[in-house]
């Protein structure tokens, strides 16, 4: 009975006094903290510097500031000798080479080099479109569909809205040239000769498209930094804390018990090793935490960003000369992704989760920015189109003699008829369509980027119409060697056409064609 | 005693916070191309669990592009890590606000390298 009283009678104490010294017990529940971890800092006594600075200080900002600046002295000591070896190693090197000045120079080239070729390519040059968000136009920009590479335009994405990114564009063909099969009836009609002068005077304005495609955005679909953010942060709590999340690590603990103490006026020296302790915990722990991050490929997350898969859906106008060819309206939807290199694929894994949460994420991304389908950007692409293309009408100059009309030609009897007027109905068309593309080589690369590369990409498109019978189902196979070095890209484009689009057999079912292209954005 | 600042490279500070004083921490990232500011593709934690959560709910080192704000209430010294993409330099801007938005002491400016794969920032507030 007696031993309860007592203990009430303590407690009641406590609770009357504990209020008023409540700084006192804040910095005393730090020592509790501290002292079972100080054998780990192998302190031979407490740091003089720090000891001096603050028994002189009596403000507590002062005390503070004194603990930034020198606490810790054993660890920022040694931080000191290391580096001095590494500045007397290195003159050690350069006086080895018996040329300081030579090796000077070297270093200055090499920095040089560095700044030069920090120019990265993105890994899906040939797959995924260009939506980064930026106001830039990109010129010079190759349309979208390779069996076009003679367009050159111009085009405009405009900020997010609604999880939703807009690219207007508009591309005009340079050098228009007359319909394959308007030139062959002309041929036919020994008229071909006349409408040269014509086709010269063709300009950008008569054969050219405005478009309009909306990029969807999201965890899953898009390449906006703004959705992986959240997941990338997370990441790299799990690469620097020891602890889970939503708790402090140790180190954060550990300096804020030392900055309680420091904070309260009354500390012994066996406070100060405390206080030294901390520091020097704290910052082992952030050294092996920036050793973490600068081992693991956090720097390059960006990469997996720029794999992710982009959902397009596109609306296209070509407005053409009579002489080239027939308007249309086109709609197209669009899925271009990374194949095994992206931020879905890490979440697939099961070494991740959905949020990349999970111990051996960091491993599973490094792993993966490490793999032959990043380092080689493996892609693809698969789209459908449908397109509705205007009735074409010509006025031909009326045949010379009747001879020739007692033998009207084929495609004379078809389509011009006894009016001397160039007729084709309008159609329908669906074109499927698959694109598979690989960077074959990067040259010369340094550790994590390349200034120049040399990519392949492979594909089919089918085109089915219905509407006109003149018109052939056709497909086209097509190869596309893309050199890039910086800015620009030189594709090398090798098209295999099965027919065109009209059965005029004009032996130009092999089609090789160089162009140039650009996109600022990307860099 | 008025709040200052006292910055260094990679150490902001500010010191003299009042007591019983809360205050708002302003801390904006981005990236620029062709010349126009973007959200970065960097990363961004804080070893502060409080801050992190509000940096990964904002949407991590792209969402502090609109800039995000932190609450102050105690003296506070943590460490922010800044990741930068290796494709773009990352600029981080800190201002400390009292809560009618009144910016104190001076701002706070980093810029990290696109070739460091990462950098302390050292964070100390200090109240009087």
């Amino acid at each position: 009975m007696n031993n309860l009283l007592r203990f009430l009678a303590v407690q009641a104490l406590a609770y009357i006094v504990l209020p008023a010294n409540a700084s006192f017990s804040s910095a005393d529940a730090a020592r509790q903290f501290l002292e079972p971890h100080r054998a780990d800092c192998r302190l031979a006594g407490p740091n003089p510097r720090l000891q001096y600075c603050l028994t002189e200080s009596k403000a507590t900002i002062d005390r503070l500031r004194c603990l930034q600046a020198h606490g810790s002295a054993v660890v920022s000591g040694a931080s000191v000798e290391q580096r001095d070896d590494r500045v007397k190693s290195a003159q050690d090197r350069f006086a080895a080479g018996g040329d300081l000045q030579q090796a000077l120079l070297k270093q200055t080239l090499d920095r040089v080099k560095a700044v030069v070729s920090t120019s990265p390519l993105p890994a899906l040059a040939g797959v995924a479109d260009d939506f980064t968000n930026t106001l830039v136009p990109t010129l010079l920009e190759a349309s979208g569909g390779l069996n076009e590479p003679q367009t050159l335009g111009l085009s405009v994405v405009l900020p997010r809205f609604l999880g939703l990114r807009v690219k207007l564009g508009g591309y005009s063909n340079p050098d228009a040239e007359l319909n394959p099969l308007l030139e062959k009836t002309l041929l036919e009609r020994g008229q071909l000769a006349g409408f040269r002068e014509q086709e010269a005077r063709l300009d950008l304005g008569d054969d050219y498209y405005l478009s309009a495609d909306v990029s969807v955005l999201g965890r899953w679909l898009g390449r906006d930094p703004m959705d992986h953010g959240r997941d990338q942060s997370a990441l790299a709590w799990q690469l620097m804390a020891d602890a889970p999340p939503g708790q402090d690590a140790l180190s954060r603990r550990f300096q804020e018990a030392a900055t309680k103490i420091v904070a309260d006026a009354a500390f012994s020296e066996s406070d100060i090793a405390a206080v030294d302790c901390a520091v020097y915990q704290y910052r082992k722990e952030s050294q092996q935490a920036q050793a973490r991050i600068a081992q693991s490929g956090l720097n390059d997350f960006w990469r997996l960003v720029h794999n992710q898969p982009q959902l397009i859906l596109g609306y296209r106008r070509l407005h053409r000369d009579d002489l080239v060819g027939a308007d249309s309206r086109t709609y197209k939807i669009k899925l271009s992704s990374g194949l095994f290199n992206n931020v879905n694929f890490l979440r697939w894994t099961s070494r991740c989760d959905k949020h990349l949460g999970g111990d051996d994420c960091p491993q599973a991304m490094d792993d993966m920015l490490q793999s032959w389908a990043m380092r080689h950007g493996l892609g693809l692409a698969l789209y459908f189109e449908e397109s509705d293309l205007a009735i074409l009408r010509v006025e031909l100059p009326e045949l010379a003699s009747a001879g020739s009309a007692l033998t009207p030609p084929l495609l004379q009897q078809q389509i011009v008829g006894d009016d001397d007027v160039f007729r084709l109905e309008g159609g329908n068309y669906q074109r499927f369509g698959w694109s598979v593309g690989t960077e074959l080589i990067q040259m010369p690369s340094s550790d994590r980027e390349s200034k120049s590369s040399l990519r392949l990409d492979a594909g089919m498109d089918y085109y089915r119409y219905d509407r006109d019978l003149l018109r052939a189902d056709h497909d086209v196979s097509r190869v596309t060697l893309t050199y890039r070095r910086g800015l620009f890209s030189f594709p090398f484009h090798l098209m295999y056409r099965s027919e065109t689009e009209f059965e005029a057999d004009l032996g130009d079912d092999l089609v090789v064609g160089i162009g140039v292209q650009s996109s600022f954005s990307q860099f | 005693m008025a709040v200052y600042s006292n910055h260094e490279p990679q150490k902001p500070c500010w010191i003299g916070l009042n007591s019983g004083q809360q205050y708002r921490l302003r801390l904006r990232i981005w990236e620029r191309r062709q010349g126009e500011d973007g959200p970065t593709l960097g990363t961004i934690s804080c070893n502060e669990w409080d801050y992190q959560h509000l940096i990964e709910q904002t949407g991590g080192a792209a969402g502090c592009f609109e800039t995000l704000s932190l609450p102050v209430t105690a003296t506070l010294w943590c460490d922010f890590t800044a990741i930068p993409a290796s494709n773009q330099d990352m600029h981080i801007e800190i201002n400390l606000l009292a809560l009618n938005n009144h910016a104190l002491g001076e701002p706070f400016y980093e810029k990290v390298p696109k070739n460091v794969s990462s950098q302390p920032l050292s964070l100390m507030l200090a109240y009087a």
